[in-house]
């Protein structure tokens, strides 16, 4: 116990980082799902899933697939040719990803004008990640064959989660070109 | 507006990004205690 006691003595900073992390994460999720209420009961469409499929549709047709289709619903967007198409469901619109990116932001720098900034900027890069997996995957279901399943089960996974792995990694890269030290 | 009958199931699979929260999560507190190790050692 003591042991303990003397290690959160030692890296109280870190401690105070896990506290900002944690509560920002819950707070703007909490956030996120009161919003997916609202919209729920608007009877309408989350509006990051929608832009998220209305990108992958134009991926998709500058990376070839003829006659995409893209269709809405409350419950999400069907997305490609008849008989191939993909379902983006509000699970896949990546933006529980881009909270997790903006928590750790706000954990290490606190809120001031460069955090939001890079929550802003974070929450971009994520969706243009987002965007091209899944027009990506619009495009190798049209192809037809099993590619699509192995990358939709691991490349693209990896994929989206190192996109944010990858933008943690350059964050004391980003703090010194902000200005911050 | 409903979704027609025969356009859900497996003709139509999801795209979705389940399972990796929590690990992301555990990532970003083990990315984090590594930045303020540097910062600590600096």
């Amino acid at each position: 116990m003591n042991a303990l006691l003397q290690w959160a003595a030692n890296n109280r900073p870190f401690l105070f980082f896990i506290g900002r992390f944690l509560i920002t994460f819950f707070g703007l999720s909490i956030l996120y799902a009161l919003y997916l209420k609202y919209v729920e009961l608007e009877g309408d469409l989350d509006l990051v899933t929608y832009w998220v499929s209305r990108g992958s549709h134009e991926l998709a047709r500058a990376l070839g697939v003829a006659d995409c289709e893209w269709a809405c619903f409350m419950d999400g967007c069907y997305v490609g040719r008849p008989g191939h198409m993909v379902n983006i469901l509000e699970g896949c619109n990546g933006l529980k990803l881009a909270i997790v990116y903006a928590a750790y932001v706000i954990g290490i720098g606190g809120w001031n004008w460069r955090s939001l900034l890079q929550m802003a900027v974070g929450l971009v890069v994520v969706q243009f990640f987002n965007v091209i997996r899944i027009g990506s995957l619009i495009a190798l279901r049209d192809g037809g064959g099993d590619m699509y399943f192995y990358f939709l089960k691991y490349v693209f996974g990896v994929w989206i989660y190192g996109s944010v792995i990858v933008l943690w990694l350059l964050k004391p890269r980003i703090d010194r070109w902000l200005g911050q030290k | 507006m409903p979704v027609p009958q025969g356009v859900m199931g497996p003709l139509n699979p999801a795209v979705p990004l389940d399972g990796g929260l929590t690990a992301l999560l555990i990532a970003g507190g083990a990315a984090g205690y590594r930045q303020y190790k540097k910062k600590k050692k600096a």
